[in-house]
């Protein structure tokens, strides 16, 4: 069935669908019941009281039949009873029966025994109780067997009544049939004395005949007396056992039978005289009542049937009914699912279809408000989404805002026009030592000293609404000269007064510009020591190697020499007795050895404008630095003259110093050039005046290598006598020395200088006092 | 006797050639001096050299190329550069004919024993 693969369907779905079910099957058993009820109930009403009716009809009936029965077969036993009572009374009154002598009565007596089997035995008897006359069917009667019978109770109550008596019922001992006697007076009419009593016996037998043509087979009809005793009965064995029924118990018409079963008994009663007799119609109820048992039984048949075609109508019908519900459920459920899409089809024009379109009038609308509140939340959303974008992006161009402020190199400050401070970025922090939190609202002359001869300046600022700039105002700090360049912009946005000011500490730039003049300054000299190298190193060696010559040419190992002087005519060994007693060849040697230190000087200059072509190696500087040391305790110089060897050198290497590139040999000469001269300045400094400050004081370097931000820094500190301001500013300059003429180049820190900060893109300085010994720096970018 | 040494010097600084030909001569060596790059090729041109000690700037063709016109002209010759210019590197070519850093030497040198060696290395080497 298509509605119960519906459920199977519906049965996978949710414990709502469950539910619905319930509801669904509730209905529908509801109306089953219903109609049911409504189609069954009439039928019950109807069936019960047919049948109650029809049972108590045929109960009226059957006992109406019994009571019929009864009469008819009452009517039968008083006819026979009678009938013979009458035969006797015509017998005695027609024919003069009293006035014949005794041999004609007797005659007469023999005919009618004869003719009426129905008498046993007839008697005449004298009013005196003598026996006159005695017929019987079986025996013959002699006359010496007739005796006085006054004592015979028939014969008394004849008498005694003057009328006809019957006497009670009563069984020959010889055959156990009943049997009973009529005494019948005979009346004089003269006299109206009784002469004769007529008797006969009534053989009751023959009524059994009787009730057994009349009974059938459901329906028993017998004969009792008075005394209970079973008188006739058509089952004759029944009436010769000497069966008792008694009738006192047996009032009402249900009752038990004679064979012990429920019955529907009717009975008559019979009066003989003072005697009766009971003729009883019985029929057994289950027989009587068959027929309304069969209608009872129809009648359930009829409800049975009705119900099963109820069942199936009714499902039929409300299958009809409960469809369409189920469909429109069915699309319901869909529609709590979401598919707004889905309608509710009808094919008929009733409440359910009505229902049904406006159903699908109703989901068109829900969906169309559904469609446009989708429409709106999602502008909504989108409204939502921009403006969370809007803040996200404003929240990220603040804290960008704030970011870049506070990661500028510059001190930012804002201040409103009266010089308080609204804005302090970490630079302004790191430089004064004020937290923001503290320098809000604080007065900047106050915070920043430095500025205060600058106030004015930001006040007109602001009032001009015109920037201003100073460069590089010098201020001292920690024993050194600083330079800052102060910039101030007039906020004129907006209605916010006040003035932003921007503070760039420029000392280190200040000192690489004033390194870089120093570098292109001899970068020109280099340039022009290039051009002039290839004009002098030509002369120059034309002097040496012209020495060289003459030196050689006055040698006497050379064959072709003392060839010579033989051809001229001279010893060659007193030429060079005389050479030497005139000091010519030390003059030679002279001119080589200047020509020598010129050469030596060109070269030098020449490293000004050299381009490197030297390759840098990533490098150890402690490796370096150690291999330098190495060297100049090894260097001739430095050990005879300025006792290398007894120089304290205390080293401080940063563990975590990466590799550096450097070119390997330059960075050697350096470090060289600067033990050599740190060496000098001591020596020349413990030697020539013995310490002021501690008599055992000893020449020491200390040599530091430290890793700041992405640069390898080298120090190189001497307890020298240090140098003055003036010195110290001019000492990278090429031909600038303090030593005495002849001990050097002057060279030897401007090429060092050059190869630092040209070669390696490094920078070089010092940092020295007066009698405070020096620190040469050298940093090379990572 | 083993045959002399033949050499050929190029310098347009005449005191520089008289005294590194003076020099050469006294070591034994056959010298061809010349005091530019034409003159130079024209000897080359009619001499069997073995070895060619060689200025860089010179008025006419400069040093490079009669080290190239050298080398063409007599593959087996070995070169020594003697250069006063600061600037002077080994180009690509000098470098396939087969000169090395260390036969470049700076003017000035003070002992021209050091080339007297180098060339007869080169030359003995070679041989």
């Amino acid at each position: 069935m298509p509605d119960n693969l519906q459920y199977n369907n519906y049965s996978e779905n949710s414990s709502i669908n469950a539910k619905k079910d319930a509801m669904q099957k509730s209905i529908r058993t509801r109306l089953i019941v219903a109609f049911i009820s409504l189609a069954i109930t009439p039928i019950l009403v109807i069936g019960t009281v047919l049948s109650y009716k029809s049972f108590s009809a045929l109960k009226i009936e059957a006992v109406a039949l019994q009571n019929s029965e009864a009469a008819r077969v009452s009517i039968a036993v008083d006819d026979y009873i009678r009938g013979l009572e009458h035969v006797l009374m015509l017998t005695s009154q027609a024919h003069k029966f009293m006035s014949l002598d005794q041999d004609e009565q007797q005659a007469i007596l023999e005919e009618l025994l004869a003719y009426e089997s129905r008498f046993e035995e007839l008697s005449l008897l004298a009013n005196d109780g003598r026996e006159l006359i005695r017929c019987n069917r079986t025996y013959v009667v002699r006359s010496n067997s007739l005796g006085d019978r006054s004592t015979d109770p028939s014969f008394q109550q004849a008498m005694a009544l003057r009328a006809n008596y019957f006497s009670p019922v009563y069984f020959s001992p010889k055959t156990g049939e009943p049997y009973m006697t009529i005494a019948i007076p005979l009346q004089s009419f003269m006299t109206g004395n009784i002469r004769y009593v007529l008797i006969g016996s009534v053989r009751l037998k023959k009524i059994w005949n009787l009730l057994a043509s009349i009974s059938r087979l459901d329906n028993t009809i017998f004969i009792v007396d008075e005394k209970g005793n079973i008188v006739g009965h058509p089952d004759p064995s029944v009436a010769l056992s000497g069966q008792q029924y008694n009738l006192s118990d047996k009032s009402n018409q249900d009752t038990y039978g004679l064979s012990g079963e429920k019955v529907i008994m009717a009975t008559k009663r019979l009066d003989f005289g003072e005697h009766s007799l009971y003729i009883i119609a019985q029929k057994s109820v289950s027989k009587a009542l068959a027929l309304a048992r069969n209608i009872l039984f129809i009648s359930l048949l009829v409800v049975l049937i009705s119900l099963v075609a109820a069942i199936f109508l009714s499902s039929l019908v409300i299958g009809n009914i409960i469809r369409p519900l189920q469909h429109l459920t069915s699309v319901t459920r869909k529609i709590q699912q979401g598919d707004l899409e889905q309608q509710a089809s009808y094919d008929q024009n009733d409440e359910v279809g009505v229902l049904a379109q406006s159903f699908n009038d109703m989901t068109q609308r829900l969906k169309m408000s559904i469609e446009s509140l989708e429409h709106e939340i999602n502008e909504r959303q989108l409204e939502i989404e921009e403006r969370k974008k809007a803040e996200e992006e404003l929240r990220r161009l603040r804290n960008l805002l704030g970011n870049i402020i506070n990661s500028m190199p510059s001190v930012i400050v804002s201040v409103d026009p009266d010089g308080k401070v609204t804005q302090w970025n970490q630079e302004a922090e790191k430089a004064t030592g004020v937290s923001a939190k503290n320098a809000f609202g604080q007065n900047l002359e106050e915070l920043y000293p430095r500025l205060a001869k600058e106030m004015e300046k930001v006040h007109d600022a602001i009032k001009n609404r015109q920037p201003f700039s100073q460069k590089k105002i010098v201020s001292f700090a920690d024993g050194q000269k600083h330079f800052e360049d102060v910039t101030v912009y007039p906020l004129v946005a907006n209605g916010i007064e006040g003035a932003v000011i921007r503070i760039d500490d420029v000392t280190n730039q200040t000192r690489i510009e004033e390194m870089m003049i120093q570098t292109e300054k001899m970068m020109s000299v280099g340039g022009l020591a290039a051009g002039m190298a290839h004009e002098i190193n030509n002369p120059l060696g034309v002097m040496m190697q012209s020495s060289q010559n003459i030196v050689r040419r006055i040698s006497p190992d050379l064959p072709a020499n003392i060839k010579a002087a033989e051809e001229c005519g001279v010893v060659l060994e007193n030429v060079l007795t005389y050479l030497q007693k005139r000091q010519i060849l030390q003059f030679v040697e002279d001119i080589r050895e200047a020509g020598q230190r010129a050469a030596s000087i060109v070269a030098n200059m020449l490293q000004f404008s050299r381009k490197s072509e030297s390759l840098q190696q990533h490098s150890n500087l402690a490796e370096i630095i150690d291999k330098t040391i190495e060297l100049a305790a090894n260097d001739y110089d430095l050990k005879k003259k300025y006792d290398f060897r007894h120089i304290e050198i205390v080293r401080h290497y940063a563990p975590d110093m990466p590799d550096v590139p450097v070119i390997v040999t330059e960075l050697e000469q350096v470090i060289l050039n600067l033990l050599k001269n740190g060496a000098q300045a001591m020596a020349e400094y413990f030697t020539r005046s013995p310490h002021k400050d501690t008599a055992n004081a000893k020449p020491k370097f200390e040599i530091r290598t430290k890793l700041e931000h992405n640069w390898a820094i080298i120090e190189i500190e001497d307890n020298g006598p240090g140098m003055s301001r003036d010195i110290k500013k001019r000492i990278f300059e090429p031909f600038f020395t303090t030593k005495a003429v002849g001990t050097g180049t002057g060279l030897g820190l401007s090429v060092s200088f050059m190869i630092v900060t040209n070669n390696h893109k490094g920078m070089m300085e010092v940092e020295s006092e007066e009698g405070q010994g020096s620190i040469f720096i050298i940093r090379l970018p990572l | 006797m083993k045959d002399p040494i033949n050499i050929l010097i190029v310098d347009d600084e005449k005191g520089l050639l008289r005294s590194l030909t003076a020099f050469f001569e006294d070591d034994g060596y056959e010298v061809l001096a010349a005091e530019s790059g034409e003159q130079a090729i024209e000897l080359l041109q009619n001499n069997k050299v073995d070895a060619g000690v060689i200025d860089i700037r010179l008025p006419g063709i400069d040093g490079r190329e009669v080290i190239r016109q050298a080398h063409h002209l007599q593959p087996h010759m070995k070169f020594l550069i003697h250069t006063g210019s600061a600037n002077f590197f080994l180009t690509p070519t000098l470098k396939k004919i087969g000169l090395a850093e260390e036969q470049v030497y700076m003017k000035p040198v003070q002992d021209m024993g050091i080339l007297s060696a180098h060339i007869q290395r080169l030359v003995m080497g070679d041989a």
